[in-house]
């Protein structure tokens, strides 16, 4: 049983930690846990994801994060994510942008325990440069073949619908990269909107793709994507962020402690 | 004749619903109304059979506009589960026909920049090109759209390259661009009947040509459109 609270989860993730945020823009986003790591004010984090929005534009916002490896950040109808841009423009943070294919092929490698994979070649795309992701020769013949390495995050933080107490954990709904982030990371830490018996899970099974081993954390979080959604329960705010997303530094700093939890 | 913003949407959107009445299979990404509105029609009116790979699912079947083109209800109409990881190598494998993509800057090989430019030695970041880069150069049609259209946007060529590839189209709020083999650049197809050549021309940084006028939208489109989207989200695109 890793069942602890929102705050004793948060604690285990360190300064300097590369931590991998489930889910899409708005969609079961690790809201409540990114809110967490800003009130204990994290340094230096490394943010992986393709496609953030809220949570990573807050850690950025925050002065948590000091990289951000993404394919994408913004928040889609509500305009540009300012606090992430601002930062990047700056020099606050490094965007180590990326396109998503190739956060998933990261990943990918990650959890088939291999140092890089290869890819499909888009060797014309600025970033594969200054990622430096490497040529090698195709050793059965065809030419070159593009790689990405590795990239294996020391925490993936899922925010799911069920987990039972252990952190088996179902998803309802697309995975985006949650699923693969788990294989990929040396830790799981999970929140829940509700933590159920086992027998329970049990009945859903054909939806828990998370097994507990890596998991270290379970913390139960009603509207723990907030203001993102979590389906079925409820949908996204889009009254707050559009609040959100004309927040300043000050704003931000209310918001973590007014939106509880 | 004056045209609003709303009529000048549902240009965008009849033009990419009829580019779509061959295609085998459709993707859009995030924060995309006019692509998500030309996929509806065409599958309604032109193109029944079209598969079009959403990044909550396959082959939603939603009712209407949402805020949010990855809103989680369209998983829920859905015929089957498709993750987002999926949707990346079903482009690589060469097997995705039209992809759309959006530009923050578009240039006269179609490369597109969705990264950051400097201006005037200040770096202006945007927010990444998503899964552009893969799909702009493994998709068989991509068909790049953007809601402005200035010489920032349209430019010689782009500062840094966030994706590679041919479009098959480029739909802007003034004309319509296809591929030129033979140049191997952009060339205008059809010019919106709001604007003029002189007006493109004035508003790109490469060079433009004269083209005949873009076909109105049916009032069986118009009448689809509104019931898709009776607010009218689709004008935020324009604005």
């Amino acid at each position: 049983m890793v069942v602890m609270s929102l705050e004793e989860a948060a604690e285990l993730v360190k300064d300097g930690s590369l931590i991998c945020l489930s889910g899409n823009l708005l969609y079961r986003i690790p809201a409540a846990f990114v809110r967490e790591l800003a009130r204990q004010e994290k340094k230096n984090l490394r943010v992986m994801k393709t496609a953030g929005g809220y949570d990573v534009d807050l850690l950025c916002g925050l002065g948590c994060a000091k990289e951000v490896i993404a394919g994408f950040v913004s928040f889609e109808a509500f305009g540009l994510a300012k606090n992430f841009r601002k930062a990047v423009e700056e020099g606050r943070v490094k965007y180590s942008e990326n396109t998503c294919y190739t956060v998933i092929a990261a990943l990918r490698a990650a959890a088939y325990g291999i140092p890089f994979i290869p890819i499909a070649d888009i060797s014309k795309s600025y970033f594969v440069k200054e990622r430096g992701f490497k040529f090698v020769e195709n050793p059965y013949g065809g030419g070159k073949v593009l790689t990405v390495p590795a990239i294996k995050p020391e925490f993936a933080i899922i925010h799911v619908q069920k987990a039972d107490e252990d952190g088996n954990a179902l998803i309802y709904g697309p995975w985006f990269e949650d699923v693969l982030m788990a294989r990929a990371a040396e830790k799981i830490i999970i929140t829940t909107e509700m933590i159920v018996p086992k027998e329970d899970l049990r009945r859903d099974i054909d939806a828990v793709w998370i097994p507990s081993y890596k998991v270290v954390a379970v913390v139960e979080v009603p509207k723990g994507a907030y203001p993102g959604a979590c389906p079925p329960y409820y949908d996204p705010d889009f009254e707050m962020m559009e609040k959100y997303a004309n927040l300043d530094e000050e704003g931000l700093k209310k918001h973590i402690w007014e939106v509880r939890p | 004749m004056s045209f609003t913003t709303l009529d000048k949407a549902n240009y965008m959107i009849s033009a990419m619903a009829r580019l779509l009445k061959d295609a085998e299979s459709a993707f859009m990404g995030v924060a995309s109304f006019l692509p998500f509105m030309a996929i509806v029609l065409a599958k309604k009116l032109y193109n029944p059979d079209l598969i079009w790979y959403s990044i909550v699912g396959y082959n939603p079947n939603p009712k209407h506009l949402p805020m949010s083109t990855v809103h989680p209800w369209i998983s829920k109409y859905c015929d089957a589960k498709l993750q987002l990881a999926e949707l990346f190598d079903i482009s690589a494998r060469g097997e995705l026909d039209v992809v759309f993509l959006a530009g923050a800057q578009i240039d006269q090989r179609g490369y597109l920049n969705n990264s950051h430019v400097y201006i005037n030695g200040k770096r202006v970041q945007f927010p990444g090109g998503a899964g552009g880069a893969l799909l702009h150069a493994t998709a068989r049609r991509p068909i790049v759209w953007q809601g402005k259209h200035d010489r920032r946007i349209f430019v010689k060529e782009v500062q840094r390259i966030t994706a590679a590839g041919k479009p098959y189209r480029v739909v802007s709020p003034l004309c319509i661009f296809k591929f030129d083999e033979k140049a191997g650049k952009l060339v205008v197809d059809t010019i919106h009947p709001w604007s003029s050549y002189e007006e493109i021309k004035e508003k790109t940084e490469f060079d433009v040509n004269d083209a005949p006028t873009t076909p109105p939208p049916t009032e069986e489109e118009i009448e689809l459109m509104n019931r898709i989207d009776p607010h009218g989200i689709r004008k935020i695109v324009l604005e």
